[in-house]
């Protein structure tokens, strides 16, 4: 019956293939790729001002922020974490709230409170740092758990309960959170379960010369920060989120990822597997990427790019496996990118529709 | 987790304890295949229990969860303490640490096991020193298997197997036995299958992102088709193959063709060209030299194909005196003992001329004028008759032979007797040859002389390529045309002018003589005769002498009779005018001597034969190697063919393009993995410096759009198809033109892709 319909189609479709896209596309009401490139476009540009020659970092924390997820940067102190995060946020005209996640932080400065107002006789909420578009959660590492877990909730849950009664958050909401993993004393690490709630790490690495000659040029007189504008407007920013969402995934991707996700739960140098957020999380980001290239469409490249971010944090490495390597994050991104490269790649040669 | 480990591991001991059993199986059977050399079975079990005991030591070691290699380790160990307390015992210190003395006691065990091996007859007397020597081989072979098996590698039991199997052969020319090779290469596989299953559970967790599903089912059963390939081509096919999986000693082999009913000459002519010679007769003889064995003549030409007479009827007890032999020709009696092995024939092969027959009483009968002797039409198949034959050794001096002159009793003049549209080129030439010869005898030295002048080929296959197979007056023709063929054409053309000539002539059928013999029973040379020495020469009759046989058929390696030669000949002429000398030079070697004792070592007709039949073999086997060494690469060109066709119907015509890309990459060394995404190989493809970016982009991006986009996104056109056809072609081209000659040929002849298993999936 289908077989019959895609006959009866390609009868008509001697089109080129960009005519058959944007003819597919004119049917919702999102910009269409085109629109989506050139904003995109604009907010790299941004961002790339900001951390010179650190394109893939900047990328992927776009591809999160359209995606609806949250990014974890982990990195040594002063490579730019934080610049990023912020640039990230002005370069969308949205809100932006910053918290600097110290030991005493409470979870009420993270969520909000509720105090009472003498006049009106009532209690009333104060909304806390996190009711924002974009929230920097900065050295996340360093509050106390409670705390920790106050923002994770808000993060997973998109709502904040106070007292009772329970308040939405803003959309689209995105949270950046920093981690500094050298310095460890008196932090505290955030559990497996918690990190699985980020879409993405990213680990910012140092510029190579060249950059960073190029970053003390420009930061002689002013931050570049300064500069930046909002170069794409809440709605814009909305409608860029649908439609990336719109991507199409074909059945062999999604096949495609759900094999490489459990190809991470059976190989022996992991001690725990990738969750199924993670695999829900993974085809999100590359439905963004693929968007971001220009494409209807997501291909087990995209998958593959993304991989090594977005599960690399919620991989567990068997302890033989880390002392094997140099570190736990080098022991995974080998693993992962075995898994990834041993993972047959579906082509079938017959339509199976 | 630890549940399933633990389950892994029960599956693991479960399987490994089926391996060791498969191992053993594969080594014993093999092992009994010795049977026949040593007496008894005591050193089988010896040996076997030798290797179970080296095997379990490992085996348990391995169960108890301890590394593989201390298996190996307990093995060896148990195998130094069995041998040192079985077959050193007491020179161990505290029984189990070996001493100098121990080593001495086993190695001294070993040159006595030497020595008793050289000493001793087949079957061998175990003694302890064999068998010592055959159970700690055992064991070290058991142990090798198993170190095999641990590392994986358990193919290798194989090669140990096949090494113990063809001890048998190699020892003494046996048949290989069937049933055996069968046992051992069935269990043989099985422990590869077993060693692959359980390999398959252990690495289920660890390899199955890399294996990607692999089953070692192919494997065996392409082993196993094998294995009923080569047990059934055989039986199907004669020739070319070994004769004995079709038919075991014991139950005869395929016998000599000669039948009643059916034309001799052409049954010898087969059998000539029989691929594998076998044992037809054996004989032990008190004559100096190997002899000529007649069993039929072929006196009757009258209707133009030569024949052989009704035979008469007579007792054995009273075979005829030779014909025409005198009183004064100098003769000696040799006496043969005759084994028939493998003949089946419905005259007997006898020294000619025979005088007297023992053992007779079975039914057989003589022919009083040829000697023939016949065995009863109820029972036309001699194998297993032995008998012994006294027989005369004429040797005729030069001067008799010239003293027969042209004389011819009538009694012979049937013996003359010619079919009348004999071709006349067989006249022309025989009077030709024997111009100026005076006597019968210098007319049959000299055309004896012509066949072996280097004029004629010898030649098995010529007359049957040239359809002149046969002794009928038109294949003489031929045969003097083409000057080829073999020993029934030589034969027949000289009988045949022997006769236009005047001499009575005949044509003998039987074996000529055979090679230096094989073994001395009682001080007497017994002679193994086989079925390529079956030979038909001429006979020709010389009055007061009777019938002399001559030997026209060349580059056998035949010493022919020296009365043959024209050197005796020309003698006996000068001797008719220096008549003393004659007795100086009269030949006191007999008339089927070889002169030379080296040449009668060189297997005349043999020899040829074998060198035939090793060219033909080689030939077939050349143009074996050549067709399946083209296999591969035809199988690939009409994969790729099909594929390329396969492009215009498809309704992913790029996906097929792109599948047909791989291979043809993984054929020119290009690595494909399955794990690649379009993208992955496309950038390989492109690292290649003359393959075109354009083509390749346009190749990647239509698979990608096809596989991955929606169905409403992708259409397909014959535009389309078209493109990515001609995109398929130009990147394969540019892939051949960059690569070296030598991988180009390889691409060709030996493709990788075929290695792969096909793409399909889901």
């Amino acid at each position: 019956m289908f077989r019959g319909y895609n006959r009866a189609k390609r009868g008509s479709f001697l089109l080129p293939d960009t005519t058959a896209q944007s003819s597919a596309r004119a049917a919702t009401p999102d910009i269409d790729l085109d629109e989506f490139a050139r904003l995109s476009g604009s907010i790299m540009s941004n961002l790339e001002a900001v951390i010179n020659g650190k394109t893939e970092v900047a990328t992927l924390s776009l591809i999160v922020l359209l995606a609806e997820g949250h990014l974890l940067v982990e990195d040594v102190p002063g490579v730019g974490k934080t610049t990023l995060a912020k640039a990230l946020a002005r370069s969308v005209s949205a809100s932006v709230s910053r918290i600097q996640f110290t030991p005493d932080l409470l979870p009420s400065d993270v969520t909000g409170v509720s105090i009472f107002n003498q006049q009106e006789n009532r209690f009333e909420f104060k909304p806390g740092a996190v009711f924002a578009n974009i929230v920097i959660a900065d050295e996340i590492n360093r509050a106390s758990p409670k705390t920790q877990s106050a923002l994770l909730e808000c993060m997973e849950e998109r709502q904040v309960s106070v007292d009772g009664v329970t308040h939405q958050l803003d959309t689209p909401f995105s949270v950046v959170a920093t981690q500094n993993p050298i310095e460890m004393e008196g932090t505290f690490a955030l559990p497996e379960a918690q990190r699985d709630r980020f879409m993405a790490r990213v680990s910012m690495g140092y510029p190579d010369a060249e950059a960073e000659l190029a970053m003390l040029h420009n930061r002689e007189l002013q931050s570049p920060l300064d500069d930046i504008q909002a170069v794409v407007g809440r709605d814009e920013l909305q409608s860029m989120i649908r439609s990336a969402r719109e991507v199409f995934v074909s059945r062999a991707v999604e096949q495609y990822v759900v094999n490489i996700a459990q190809a991470t739960r059976r190989d022996p140098e992991v001690r725990l597997g990738v969750s199924p957020r993670a695999t829900l999380h993974l085809v999100r980001a590359a439905k963004v990427a693929a968007a971001l290239d220009g494409r209807d469409f997501v291909l087990p490249d995209d998958i593959d790019a993304l991989v090594v971010p977005v599960l690399g944090h919620r991989i567990v490495p068997t302890r033989r496996s880390v002392s094997d390597h140099r570190n736990g994050v080098s022991a995974i991104e080998e693993t992962l990118m075995r898994i990834v490269q041993a993972t047959p790649v579906p082509l079938v040669a017959a339509r199976s529709l | 987790m630890t549940a399933r480990s633990r389950a892994d591991r029960r599956q693991q001991r479960c399987g490994s304890w089926m391996v060791s059993i498969a191992v053993l199986v594969t080594i014993g059977v093999p092992l009994a295949g010795l049977g026949p050399f040593v007496q008894g079975d005591s050193w089988w079990f010896a040996a076997m229990a030798m290797a179970v005991a080296c095997m379990t030591a490992s085996w348990a070691v391995r169960a108890s969860g301890l590394r593989p290699a201390l298996g190996i380790v307990a093995a060896i160990a148990v195998w130094i303490v069995a041998s040192e307390s079985f077959f050193a015992p007491g020179t161990a210190f505290l029984g189990i640490i070996p001493t100098p003395e121990t080593v001495d006691t086993l190695l001294s065990g070993f040159i006595d096991a030497g020595t008793q091996i050289q000493v001793q007859t087949i079957p061998a007397d175990p003694v302890a020193s064999l068998v010592q020597l055959i159970a700690m081989a055992c064991g070290l072979l058991a142990i090798l298997a198993d170190a095999a098996v641990v590392v994986r590698f358990p193919a290798f039991v194989g090669v140990l197997a096949l090494g113990l199997f063809i001890v048998p052969s190699a020892v003494q020319i046996r048949d290989v036995d069937v049933v055996r090779f069968v046992a051992t290469v069935a269990s043989f596989l099985l422990m590869l299958w077993l060693a692959a299953r359980t390999d398959g559970h252990r690495s289920q967790g660890h390899r199955n992102a890399t294996r990607a599903g692999r089953s070692p089912v192919t494997a065996l059963a392409l082993g196993a088709g094998a294995i009923v390939c080569a047990l059934l081509i055989p039986a199907v096919t004669p020739g070319l193959t070994a004769q004995a999986f079709a038919d075991s000693r014991s139950s005869g082999r395929i016998p000599s063709m000669y039948g009643a009913g059916i034309d001799p000459v052409i049954q010898l002519g087969r059998d000539l060209r029989r691929t594998t010679p076998i044992l037809s007769l054996s004989y032990v003889t008190t004559a100096d030299s190997p002899l000529y064995l007649k069993m039929v003549d072929l006196n009757d030409f009258s209707t133009g194909t030569w024949q052989p007479e009704e035979t008469n009827g007579g007792t054995v007890e009273e075979l005829a005196a030779p014909p025409g032999l005198a009183d004064d020709v100098e003769r000696s009696t040799v006496s043969t003992e005759v084994s028939i092995e493998g003949l089946r024939s419905e005259w007997l092969p006898l020294p000619s001329p025979a005088t007297s027959l023992d053992n007779a009483g079975r039914g057989w009968t003589a022919d009083p004028d040829t000697g023939v002797v016949t065995l009863p039409a109820n029972r036309n198949d001699s194998r297993g008759d032995d008998y012994s034959v006294e027989s005369l050794v004429v040797a005729p001096s030069a001067d008799q032979l010239a003293a027969a002159g042209s004389i011819v009793p009538v009694a012979l003049n049937p013996l003359l007797e010619l079919p009348p549209e004999l071709p006349s080129v067989v006249s022309d030439v025989a009077r030709e040859v024997t111009a100026g010869a005076t006597t019968n005898y210098d007319r049959a030295v000299a055309l004896q002389s012509y066949f072996t002048s280097g004029e004629f080929d010898y030649s098995v296959e010529t007359p049957v390529a040239g359809s002149f197979d046969g002794t009928n007056a038109e294949a003489l023709a031929a045969f003097l045309e083409v000057k080829s063929g073999y020993c029934v054409h030589f034969a027949a053309t000289m009988a045949t002018m022997a006769r236009v000539l005047g001499i009575p002539s005949r044509i003998a059928i039987g074996y000529f003589p055979s090679s230096a013999a094989t073994r001395y029973v009682d001080g007497e040379p017994q002679y193994e005769v086989l079925t390529d020495q079956l030979h038909s020469w001429p006979e020709l009759y010389f009055d007061g002498i009777g019938w002399l046989p001559f030997e026209p058929t060349p580059s056998l390696g035949i010493s022919v009779p020296e009365y043959t030669l024209p050197a005796y000949a020309q003698q006996s002429a000068g001797s008719q005018t220096a008549a003393p000398q004659t007795t100086d030079v009269t030949p006191t070697s007999q008339a089927r001597d070889d002169a030379d004792p080296a040449a009668a070592t060189s297997t005349g007709e043999a020899r040829s034969l074998a060198q035939l039949r090793g060219w033909l073999t080689a030939l077939a086997v050349a143009a074996g190697v050549v067709l399946l060494g083209l296999a591969p690469a035809g199988i690939r060109s009409w994969r790729r063919r099909r594929s390329l066709a396969a492009i215009d119907g498809s309704q992913r015509p790029a996906t097929g393009a792109w599948l047909e890309l791989q291979n043809f990459a993984r054929d020119y060394g290009i690595e494909v993995s399955r794990g690649d995404t379009p993208a992955v190989f496309a950038g390989r493809l492109l690292r290649l410096r003359r393959v075109a970016r354009d083509d390749v982009d346009t190749l990647r991006r239509a698979v990608e759009r096809e596989q991955f986009a929606s169905a409403n996104s992708a259409p397909v056109g014959g535009a389309e198809r078209e493109t990515v056809k001609a995109a398929v072609l130009s990147v394969e081209k540019s892939i051949a033109d960059e690569a070296d000659q030598s991988v180009r040929r390889r691409a060709r002849l030996l493709p990788a892709s075929l290695l792969v298993r096909s793409e399909k999936r889901d």
